[in-house]
């Protein structure tokens, strides 16, 4: 099997004590600390200003956590980064900070073995990896895929993707470097229209691509000589959550015979076996805002996540008040204004933003793992890390 | 062929072998039979065990059937007045496991297997054409030989009395079985003095391979106690290889606690954890499908139940029951899951296709998963898991991983058991078993055939829900894989 990505997060460092030798890239000097330090507001940040992927941003903001922490003792530290993972995981809706926050757990506890006692240590070791991890080792893992897709996307062929896929985009262009002509087409993907990105920014590399509707998928695929995507999350199941609409597009790939590609870095896999759509984790419905932590006493932030504020609601849900309209035929008011032109705001928040392709429409997933993993291959790396984890 | 033959020959467990002529290697005694006949579908290593086993039985079996017969009468009836008082305390989950073990089922097995062979021919085995030609392999079993067993003197009373519950199906479910032997063992060691020139861990294993192979007369181990057995093996060599000399008392107790660790490890924390993952995918409003029984199984529902009613006491799911002859297993379960309040409906293999419309999701127990993902479990349950892929309902398998092994299974038959004598105790069928030729016992032309397990293909299981997690049947040889490498 390949190597682990704990250990790759650990490869540079190759003993404890040589972690001494150095801060990382740009580790900023430990901040004097502001009481309850915004995990959220770091994710954030990390995200949104800095453009990390989902799992970055959250590993990003938990280095930040660490560089914040004035703990004295590991075990304090432990769980500070235990209370913050919660906060994450309950307020984000994106699977990959779920991935992120568990490599980061992995790699944290493995740390956690080799620092005993030295707590500045431990939280330079953290800090060091966690950055590079982030900054250096991502990118590689972008590099490695697209140097394995672009083998398979042969000149002369026409390629659908959906959405906007920085791995993708790095394999499409890359194959556009290599003087191979591909056509591309592109799905709108509502509602963020992040397909007009992908659009955008193949037209300005001198890439053919068109923008194909949602709803054109099926229409356009006969002329379609293979699908890759991208994704936010691999499940364990082998199955790909990412941006919605994947789940149709790979439904119509199969039922037209068109291999069906995924990319993932392996930092995305995730040890999460959804049975159904609806079996993806959903933040907890309550206020994102109201964060305010105390590092001092995580165990009560952690009850207080633990409870759950209301049962959440999946989306495309018929809602009670909804099923009662429908008894009465003779109350038009919901239609009654006019005809509606297009979606409102508040039937746009009832649909879901992800959903979950099945392993079996699914040919390979691309990794920086090397060759390309069948998706039942996803189960046996995870595991694999899982118990080597628990073993070693 | 008829089945008067035996009857005039008038010796109880002497037909078996008369029907399978060719698989006997010698003129063999009925607990030879069994396992000499099943040696041929069985592993290298198992085939040794087999061996060692036939030679055991056969060392200590060679006395007349009929006293042997006679003995098996006396033996679980006997035991099943213990299980009460003294073996129960002691197989701490086969209580728990069992509510019917000793009230209704004590009874009715007693007068099951061992007791009526002897006034009763028509429990024996009619010798048919189609019972020959595929199912000869698999093991029929005989009532244990208990005198035999107790005037060796080389099987320990408390196994003796184990394997009289497995036999009459006081006990039963793999855990429950596993657990079972793993304590019976646990006090064996604890009886055990190695002889003089001996030392322990070379003795031992010797000392205990009558007592696994007598088990595996009364019922085959199967995988997960199979698995149990390799890894006690494995305990006992790895104290040839230390460096310290310890004394034999120290080596006892390490062993015996190990015993207690592996219990609490790989079945009862394994349970906990699957009936945590489970329940994480249990919400409120859904309908699960149920098969027959399984321990953890229960414990899974028990367990989603009362999370469920702790974080909101209104919201409900509900379990249907999907049950079968002959061995009316959920009925069990049934009372377990009525004793909490959980709706459930209870129904027949029959009625499964009109009731997989409207379920969420169907849990099901097992036996073994082998390497390529198949699973082995109690018959029916394949039919469920593919009616319910045919409705795209998702089939989560509960089982503990000790139950994984390296094997590959391709069908049911392969391994598996034989009830012969299901019709007598299915009161409904009484007229068809006294038709045919118009003897007790249905004549020449009638196979009554039960058999106990079936296989699944993977294709048709969605995730198995263990103690390490959801994983995909693909990932068994992984886990196998692992666990060797790392125990």
């Amino acid at each position: 099997m390949p190597v682990a990505s704990p250990q790759d997060m650990s490869r540079p460092v190759s003993g404890p004590s040589s972690s001494k030798t150095g801060k990382g890239k740009d580790s900023a000097p430990v901040r004097p600390v502001e009481e309850p330090f915004d995990i959220v507001g770091a994710y954030r940040r990390a995200h949104e200003e800095n453009d990390y992927p989902h799992p970055l941003a959250a590993i990003m903001s938990l280095v930040k956590l660490v560089q914040a922490s004035d703990s004295s003792t590991t075990t304090g530290m432990v769980l500070e980064s235990t209370a913050a993972r919660h906060t994450l995981k309950n307020t984000q809706p994106s699977l990959g900070v779920q991935a992120g926050s568990e490599l980061w757990e992995l790699f944290f506890n493995a740390a956690a073995l080799d620092f005993p006692t030295d707590v500045p240590g431990f939280k330079e070791h953290l800090i060091k990896q966690g950055t590079y991890f982030c900054n250096v080792h991502a990118e590689n893992c972008r590099e490695k895929i697209a140097d394995v897709a672009v083998g398979f996307l042969r000149d002369d062929s026409t390629i659908l993707t959906h959405s906007y896929s920085r791995t993708v985009m790095k394999a499409l262009l890359k194959a556009h470097k290599q003087h191979k002509r591909i056509k591309v087409y592109v799905t709108e993907a509502k509602p963020n229209c992040l397909g007009l990105k992908t659009y955008q920014e193949l037209t300005e590399a001198g890439i053919p691509c068109t923008v194909v509707l949602d709803s054109a998928v099926a229409y356009v695929m006969e002329r379609v000589d293979l699908v890759i995507v991208g994704s936010e999350a691999v499940v364990e199941s082998g199955g790909l959550v990412s941006a919605v609409g994947t789940y149709q597009i790979g439904l119509i790939a199969k039922a037209l015979s068109k291999p069906f590609y995924a990319l993932a870095e392996s930092y995305k896999f995730l040890r999460h076996y959804p049975l159904s759509q609806t079996d993806i984790p959903l933040p907890q419905p309550q206020d994102p805002n109201a964060q305010p932590q105390t590092p001092s006493n995580p165990r009560s932030v952690l009850k207080a996540k633990a409870r759950p504020v209301s049962k959440p609601v999946y989306p495309l849900s018929f809602s009670a008040s909804q099923l009662q309209s429908s008894a009465s035929p003779h109350d038009k008011s919901n239609t009654a204004a006019g005809a509606i032109r297009s979606m409102t705001q508040e039937m746009l928040d009832r649909n879901p933003g992800v959903d979950l392709t099945t392993p079996d429409l699914i040919d390979f997933i691309i990794t920086d793992l090397g060759t390309p993993l069948s998706p039942t291959s996803v189960s046996q790396y995870l595991v694999g890390l899982s118990i080597g984890g628990q073993r070693d | 062929m008829s089945d008067e033959k035996p009857e005039a020959s008038g010796s109880g467990s002497g037909t078996a072998p008369t029907s399978k002529p060719a698989k006997q290697p010698k003129a063999a005694k009925a607990p030879t039979d069994g396992a000499g006949a099943k040696a041929g579908e069985k592993s290298a290593k198992d085939i040794k065990k087999e061996k060692r086993a036939a030679a055991v039985a056969a060392r200590g079996g060679g006395e007349d059937p009929r006293a042997a017969a006679a003995a098996a009468g006396a033996g679980p009836s006997g035991s099943n007045a213990n299980s009460n008082s003294n073996a129960n305390p002691s197989l701490g989950q086969s209580t728990s496991s069992q509510p019917g073990g000793a009230g209704t089922g004590g009874g009715n097995n007693a007068a099951r297997r061992p007791a009526p062979l002897l006034s009763d021919v028509s429990y024996i085995l009619p010798p048919t054409p189609s019972h020959s030609l595929f199912f000869s392999h698999l093991p029929i079993l005989t009532p244990p030989a208990t005198a035999t067993a107790i005037q060796s003197g080389k099987i320990h009373p408390l196994v003796i009395r184990l394997g009289c519950l497995m036999a009459s199906g006081a006990l039963r479910g793999s855990n429950a079985r596993t657990t079972g032997m793993l304590l019976a063992f646990k006090e064996v060691i604890r009886d055990y003095e190695s002889p003089e020139n001996a030392v322990l861990w070379k003795d031992l294993p010797g000392h205990l391979s009558p007592m696994i192979a007598w088990l595996e007369g009364c019922r085959p181990k199967g995988a997960g106690g199979g698995n149990a057995i390799r890894w006690l093996k494995g305990e006992i060599n790895k104290l040839g290889e230390e460096e310290e000399d310890r004394t034999e008392d120290a080596q006892k107790q390490h062993l015996i606690l190990s015993i207690a660790y592996y219990i609490r490890d790989r079945i009862e924390y394994a349970g906990q954890q699957i009936a945590f993952e489970a329940q994480r995918k249990i919400r409120a409003g859904d309908v699960i499908m149920v098969y027959a029984r399984s321990s953890v199984v229960e414990r899974c529902l028990i367990y989603a139940w009362t999370k469920m009613r702790e974080a909101d006491p209104e919201a409900t799911f509900e379990v249907i029951v999907v049950d079968s002859a002959p061995l009316h297993e959920g009925r069990n379960l049934l009372e377990a899951l009525s004793a909490q309040g959980i709706p459930t409906t209870y129904t027949l293999l029959t009625s499964l296709s009109p009731l997989l419309s409207r379920t969420s999701l169907v849990l099901l127990g097992a036996s073994a998963l082998y390497a390529n993902g198949s699973l082995h479990a109690r018959a029916g349950t394949a039919l469920v898991a593919m009616l319910a892929k045919e409705y795209r309902v998702p089939v989560v398998v509960a089982v503990e991983t000790y139950k994984f092994t390296g094997g590959v299974r391709l069908d049911g038959l392969g391994m598996n058991e034989v009830d012969v004598n299901w019709m007598d105790e299915d009161r409904g069928t009484e007229g068809i078993v006294k038709a045919g030729d118009g003897k007790e016992g249905g004549g020449a032309n009638l196979t009554r055939l039960a058999l106990t397990y079936d296989l699944t293909p993977a294709e048709y299981i969605t995730a198995l829900c263990t103690e390490i997690g959801f994983i995909p049947p693909s990932s068994v040889p992984t886990v196998t894989g692992k666990t060797a490498a790392g125990a």
